[in-house]
């Protein structure tokens, strides 16, 4: 069997109750239907990489029994954590999905890691104005981070200053605005 | 507590000055701002500020549902890096929309 390529889809916080069932933050923008009851998941390291047994080097799947959610998240129930005990082994650990099981991004949408390691583009000069290093979650919307000529900046991901996000050219063409390369 | 109606909303004197001064320009400059305190007025709508979150100025593109909030609240003092290394998530994301006006 050939490793799956995967990402991840949720992360285990912390057991609930006696039964086996993990409280977990969902990293999909689709949680009822990526996790939803019947569905195959993979077990993965606290790191987010796939975990491989060590004796079979193979990586070990899960399978969702019941997702409810919860005032603050979700909570997930797979078949191979039977009991409490189990699912304190669990805290902290990332569930993965092969990403050929994942939908792809609509036109102008892109996943929020490819963004690491885009060039961006002023859209006036054509100039390389730098590099995508980081990706911050802010209330507002997300707000790239990038390394240019004159150190760290960074930009909302907004229409207003990114015009074109070019997924296999692995470009974003920016309208940066008047004196935010000199914060 | 509330703060009282009668005082209405808290925006520092400089900074209200200073986006009076660029929409009467039609201008669209990055304001630097420690003010996290200032309430989002109708008028900051369309333009960017950078807030200082302790450590660094984080830029804050001001749209029509931020208005009434603190600016301080769009720039965390903690910056989570969730999307740090190789870890793929299934999180997709498009520019977010602009809003249906500009600043007056």
């Amino acid at each position: 069997m050939t490793l799956p390529d995967c990402a991840s889809v949720a992360r285990v916080r912390r057991p609930h109750g006696v039964r086996g069932e993990v409280a977990i933050e969902a990293l999909t923008d689709e949680p009822e239907a990526i996790l939803a009851s019947g569905r195959r998941l993979f077990q993965g390291t606290p790191d987010g990489a796939l975990w491989l047994d060590p004796r079979t080097r193979q990586p070990r799947e899960l399978h969702v029994t019941k997702l409810r959610p919860v005032h603050d998240g979700w909570l997930l129930t797979v078949a191979e954590i039977a009991d409490r005990t189990e699912a304190e082994k669990w805290n902290g650990r990332f569930l993965l999905v092969p990403v050929e099981e994942l939908s792809e991004p609509e036109e102008g949408e892109v996943f929020a890691h490819e963004l690491i390691g885009m060039t961006l583009i002023d859209a006036v000069s054509g100039a390389e104005v730098g590099e995508v290093t980081e990706v911050f979650e802010l209330p507002q919307g997300l707000l790239l981070e990038f390394r240019g000529v004159q150190g760290t900046h960074a930009v909302p991901f907004v229409e207003e200053f990114v015009d074109e996000v070019d997924r296999e050219g692995r470009r974003l063409r920016v309208r940066l605005p008047d004196g935010l390369l000199e914060l | 507590m509330a703060r009282s109606i009668k005082k209405g909303p808290f925006i520092q004197e400089a900074l209200l000055k200073r986006v009076h001064q660029m929409n009467a320009k039609n201008e669209k400059k990055v304001v630097k701002t420690w003010s996290r305190a200032s309430t989002v007025i109708p008028e900051f709508v369309g333009h960017t500020f950078a807030v200082h979150n302790g450590n660094k100025f984080i830029p804050v593109y001001v749209t029509e549902n931020m208005v009434g909030h603190k600016l301080g609240e769009f720039a965390p003092t903690r910056l989570f890096r969730g999307h740090s290394g190789n870890n793929k998530t299934d999180k997709k994301a498009a520019p977010a929309a602009a809003p249906a006006k500009g600043g007056k």
